[in-house]
């Protein structure tokens, strides 16, 4: 216990300094919420995403963050500041993530981050919910011939370090009595350049980024998606256990969205839907009550991220769905009512 | 009553007033350093930020791919890192020997009077010094795998397996010939003097003619089994294999010679100690000098052959086979490690290269004339005058060179290398969220190897540092 207690000492006397900085700005006394109001007076959402999945988060060929997960800090930014680009998006790799979240380095994790028990209970963390339902699958060469997962024993997969996936994948060949070999790269990027150059027979990764990770690939058309999920991926936003008001506004943020495409508020109909006599679409948009106010917000709050984002539906199809190169199907993403898993509480 | 009130203790060196400001300055550092502790470890449990190590005995649950002690994804943390830590170490040790070897070379090159010699050492050092390490390691990893086969096209050697001659007489003979020709090596460099010569050259001549007649009298016989009358046999399939998984190698196995041979060899290094000794004694009093390291040589050669022929091959060489995807079985050596080992060593031998050639560069010129004139051959001026003055320039910057290429090594990260910065401050920081704790420990460890290679290397510089009376 001393040894513990003095050996913690001493590595928190190594610290970076980035601790201290935020324990000083949290030491100050909350007001509703200590996080909005930091933002506010930065006059920026920091907002933390992968440097570089298509259809999470990616800059364009014109250097604009595109992606489920950008949207969701447009969306953010948009309720705090009626404007969506004050947001400054900070790509970092798996493993610098959580601790730029716990630090304060960043306000909202959306880095396409896998809800699990222990991040919640350990690294202190809250998921706001699910804006991409996944689950992890490998990708193989087409002239491998083999149609299954479980015929990869004696493999050597590839794989980014510091992610649910290199626990799955463990997971899946132990309990499946196969041997492999895990060859793992700090970032997506070597992994998938060591998969392409031969070093390995398959690549995995949450199914949604293998689509993505095929368009990197010399010859996209020579690899296959596996039909074996092996693992149930919850994607969504984080932030930090202290502060609950700002973690309503990020859920909320995610179900409006959600809420927006079961009721048809779509981006371009939204000022139209304001004169609707639907009175769920009436507080959704905030033309009856004031619902935004107890978190700090305005009355029109859920009204700025559909004029910003469009609705869940929308955000799914431009980024990752039809409308984009990766077209993937909505699958579980589907509405609660269309047999998918997006549901939200109403507005109420 | 100040306590700062200056004492006239200058005669000592040291004023009340200075020892106040010093035991000042030190409480305030420690002071700091708690301050910054206990904040941080405030803010951590606040954060709920896990700030002991309980995670050491949780069960890791992710595989690594390359580790010289057992490991699975049932291990723990603890395990894991020692995984990395050992992986880091091997690394460190087999780049420094390799970039030891290279940059000494490199270096004498650069001096070298051949033109060409000397300006392609200057171009390495040029080029391969003046580029990041961060991109040499990129490169050399996809120079590596890029051009390789997959594993089922794999580039094979045919197999080669090492046994000794099948007859009798085939033995006889290669014994006899060894024998013989260390007899007159041992002559002709005057080790045996007077009757002890004669008597060498009359064995050297006999076991030589018994050498003859015994290849002679068992050459029918290894004409009928050719291919098992030879050192080394050709069999068919294939034992070395190379693909963009690896190098497969033959795994020796130890078979029934290996503690013969491991006896001999003992035996041998036993009688090169008293060689040494006793050639050094004899120098001593008669001035005449023994080929020592040759001799030492010849007989280990000898004892591995006859303790081979009297109790037949030391290891049984185990073959990697192909099943399924890739190779399983053999020793097998992966891409990454090669890339990293590769990048490291011809990086920091450039360095070491340019030490090397300003160590002896600052020997002048005059010591090695005064050596050759009085009569010492080249070599030995090279190894009495030249290298333990130029060593004495050389060590203090070669240390740092040492350092610097096992604190790069945790570069390996970008290549896939499971190293301790990859496996430790990697996976196992991300999977327990410990970070603070698993960055000290990290920071630790590379601390320690540091200051330990610099304490051997300091030992190192003392005995060799000039000895001022």
């Amino acid at each position: 216990m001393t040894f513990f207690k003095i050996a913690a000492t001493l590595s928190a006397a190594l610290a970076l300094p980035a601790i201290f900085a935020a324990a000083a700005s949290a030491q100050t006394p909350a007001a509703r919420s200590k996080t909005l109001e930091a933002i506010k007076a930065r006059g920026v959402l920091s907002c933390g995403v992968n440097p570089g999945l298509a259809g999470f988060s990616m800059p364009d060929d014109k250097g604009v963050w595109a992606g489920i997960d950008a949207d969701l800090c447009r969306g953010l930014a948009a309720v705090i500041f009626n404007d969506p680009n004050k947001i400054k998006f900070v790509p970092l790799t798996a493993k610098d993530r959580f601790t730029a979240l716990q630090t304060g380095e960043i306000d909202v994790l959306a880095r396409n981050g896998t809800w699990t028990m222990s991040r919640e209970a350990d690294l202190g963390l809250l998921w706001a919910g699910v804006n991409y339902y996944d689950g992890q699958g490998f990708m193989v060469r087409r002239k491998l011939n083999i149609s299954s997962a479980l015929e990869l024993s004696q493999a050597s997969i590839c794989v980014q370090q510091g992610t649910t996936t290199e626990l799955n994948l463990a997971d899946f060949f132990r309990s499946n009595n196969m041997k492999y070999e895990v060859i793992a790269f700090a970032t997506s990027n070597e992994a998938v350049k060591a998969y392409d150059s031969g070093r390995c027979d398959a690549f995995t990764t949450d199914a949604s980024g293998l689509y993505a990770e095929r368009l990197k690939l010399t010859n996209a058309a020579e690899h296959v998606v596996l039909p074996e999920i092996i693992s149930k991926e919850p994607l969504g936003p984080a932030v930090r256990q202290d502060d609950v008001t700002w973690f309503n506004i990020v859920r909320w943020t995610h179900f409006a969205v959600i809420n927006a495409e079961e009721l048809g508020v779509t981006r371009a109909n939204a000022d139209e839907q304001r004169k609707s006599r639907n009175p769920e679409i009436r507080r959704l948009l905030g033309v009856e009550g004031d619902f935004g106010k107890s978190l700090g917000l305005t009355q029109d709050w859920a009204y700025r991220i559909i004029k910003a984002t469009g609705n869940y539906g929308e955000i799914f199809d431009r980024n990752v769905g039809a409308g984009s190169r990766l077209k993937i199907e909505r699958g579980y993403n589907r509405l609660w009512s269309k047999g998918g898993l997006q549901y939200a509480p109403p507005v109420r | 009553m100040s306590p700062a009130r200056p004492a006239p203790a200058a005669k000592r060196g040291l004023s009340w007033s200075s020892l106040f400001w010093q035991v000042a300055a030190l409480a305030a550092i420690a002071w700091l350093g708690w301050m910054a502790a206990s904040n941080a470890i405030e803010n951590m449990q606040a954060r709920n930020i896990p700030t002991n190590f309980d995670f050491w005995h949780a069960t890791a649950g992710f595989d690594i791919n390359q580790s010289v002690i057992e490991y699975s994804s049932t291990s723990t943390y603890g395990r894991a890192f020692f995984v990395g830590l050992i992986n880091t170490l091997i690394v460190a040790v087999i780049g420094i020997v390799l970039a030891s070897f290279l940059g000494f070379s490199i270096g004498v090159a650069r001096l070298s009077q051949n033109w060409l010699t000397a300006k392609l050492a200057a171009g390495y050092v040029e080029i391969v010094r003046n580029t990041p390490l961060l991109l040499q390691l990129l490169f050399w990893y996809n120079a590596v795998l890029k051009p390789l086969p997959g594993p089922r096209q794999s580039l094979a050697a045919p197999a080669a397996t090492l046994q000794w001659p099948g007859n009798q007489a085939a033995s006889v003979a290669l014994i006899c010939a060894l024998v013989s020709l260390l007899s007159f090596y041992l002559a002709r460099k005057g080790v045996a003097r007077g009757a002890l010569r004669l008597m060498a050259l009359a064995a050297g001549s006999v076991l030589g003619f018994c050498a003859l007649a015994a290849g002679l009298f068992g050459l029918p016989d290894s004409v009928i089994t050719s291919a098992s009358s030879g050192l080394v046999s050709f069999s068919q399939g294939s034992s070395v294999f190379l693909n963009n998984r690896g190098l497969y190698l033959p795994d020796p196995v130890p078979a029934d010679g290996f503690r013969p041979m491991l006896i001999a060899l003992t035996l041998c290094a036993a009688g090169a100690v008293a060689l040494y000794f006793h050639a050094r004694k004899r120098q001593a009093e008669t001035g005449a000098i023994w080929p020592v390291a040759q001799m030492i040589c010849a007989g280990a050669i000898l004892a591995i052959a006859l303790a081979w022929a009297a109790s037949g091959p030391p290891v049984t060489l185990e073959y990697a086979q192909l099943r399924g995807f890739n190779f399983s079985g053999g020793l097998r050596v992966y891409p990454e490690f090669v890339a990293l080992v590769l990048g490291l060593t011809i990086y920091t031998a450039a360095f070491i290269a340019e030490i090397v050639r300003a160590g002896i560069l600052s020997v002048s010129k005059g010591q090695s004339e005064a050596a050759l004139a009085l009569g010492l051959r080249q070599n030995r001026v090279l190894k009495l005058i030249v290298i333990p003055q130029a060593l004495r320039v050389i060590i203090p910057p070669l240390t740092n060179q040492y350092l610097n290429l096992t604190k790069n090594s945790s570069l390996a990260v970008f290549i896939g290398f499971p190293d301790l910065v990859q496996i430790f401050a990697g996976t196992v920081l991300n999977q327990t969220g410990a970070a603070v704790q698993v960055i000290a420990i990290t920071m630790a460890v590379y601390l320690v190897i540091s200051l330990f290679t610099s304490f051997v290397m300091n030992i190192y510089n003392r005995r060799m540092a000039l000895v001022e009376r």
